[in-house]
């Protein structure tokens, strides 16, 4: 019995490393997200769904693909050790609804720009991959885009930070939030003045 | 014509210059010991590392924390590894530190930084920094500008 019980375990253990390290398993959520997205476009223009009902879908479907928590303590970097809980909580919720609407607010302005992604990620280390895509429109050079994913247990591959044509996202935003805490003086104060606004300027 | 106390003088004149230039090139070349305790290994992972030597400095906050020891190219992400020796007077960085290769000055020698994150983890010897910020190639950049330009008209 025990020696089921052990293979059981054993099994178990083996699924999780292959979930964590799965080169396909990454590049996954954003596929599906993206397909999602062209699904919704197409209903738009066919005058299906309206701006803010296409806005809201947008929003339905990235929100779960972004790991809020990891990016709230890297854009607060040095600071989110001295702030509260309760303040890395409140910075947490105001990120993810600035992001979510900064982001669906920029691809509901679509311009047929065709998101490339590869079939596999590069497995860093298990739980870290790097997924590199790129960005093509009519007319442009494509644009790279570099996707840094985590593995969290509950929720399975998740968005860390991007990196757009080599300039880091989550760096600009962490400088962003520096420069709002020297303007205001304090944590609380950088949290309170963090908007849509803020992240839409990047 | 020639007094032995000036030849002496001149020699010990000279003797002390080449001390001084031996002292600034080592002080310059970063080849001089810190008289840290000790050192950990930290390594981190750039699109481009260009014009980034071995030697170079490592900086948190403006303050030289360690030295580049080794950067490699690596096949599976087609970017380099850059392996940083940090003093362990300095252990207080987060898992989530980013790391970027700046230029100290308008066309200086170029330098990795160092920018703690939130996580309550810290890096130990052996972990791996995954949030970079890569080198600016001046050329790309003149591509990108051009392009723009093109672009546009």
């Amino acid at each position: 019995m025990k020696f089921w019980f052990v293979v059981f375990l054993t099994f178990l253990s083996s699924f999780h490393v292959l979930a964590d390290s799965d080169t396909k398993a990454a590049v996954e959520p954003l596929k599906i997200a993206r397909d999602t997205f062209y699904t919704d476009v197409s209903k738009y223009n066919e005058g299906q769904l309206s701006e803010e009902e296409l806005v809201g879908r947008i929003s339905e479907q990235f929100a779960p693909l972004i790991n809020d928590r990891v990016i709230a303590l890297r854009v607060m970097g040095r600071f989110a050790r001295q702030a509260t809980d309760a303040e890395r909580d409140r910075f947490t919720e105001r990120l993810e609804m600035s992001l979510v609407d900064a982001y669906a607010r920029g691809l509901a302005a679509y311009g047929g720009e065709k998101l490339v992604l590869p079939d596999e990620g590069v497995i860093l280390k298990p739980g870290r991959a790097m997924i590199s895509a790129r960005l093509e429109a009519p007319g442009r050079e494509p644009l790279p885009i570099q996707f840094a994913m985590g593995f969290a247990e509950t929720s399975g591959w998740m968005v860390e930070n991007v990196v757009i044509s080599g300039i880091n996202l989550g760096l600009t935003l962490r400088n962003q939030f520096a420069d709002l805490v020297k303007s205001s003086g304090s944590v609380s104060g950088a949290i309170d003045s963090w908007t849509f606004e803020s992240v839409r300027a990047n | 014509m020639y007094s032995r106390g000036t030849e002496l003088s001149v020699g010990v004149f000279v003797f002390l210059g080449a001390l001084c230039l031996a002292f600034l090139a080592l002080e310059v070349s970063g080849l001089t010991k810190s008289g840290d305790s000790g050192v950990y290994r930290l390594s981190a992972r750039f699109d481009n590392v260009a014009g980034l030597t071995t030697r170079a400095k490592v900086s948190a906050a403006g303050v030289t924390v360690g030295r580049v020891v080794a950067i490699r190219y690596d096949e599976k992400t087609a970017g380099a590894i850059v392996d940083m020796d940090i003093s362990q007077d300095f252990s207080q960085f987060s898992e989530d530190t980013s790391a970027s290769i700046l230029t100290a000055g308008l066309l200086g020698e170029k330098y990795i930084g160092l920018m703690t994150g939130g996580e309550m983890n810290n890096l130990v010897d052996g972990d791996f920094i995954f949030d970079t910020q890569s080198a600016v190639v001046l050329e790309e950049l003149i591509g990108k500008f051009l392009l723009n330009m093109s672009s546009e008209k």
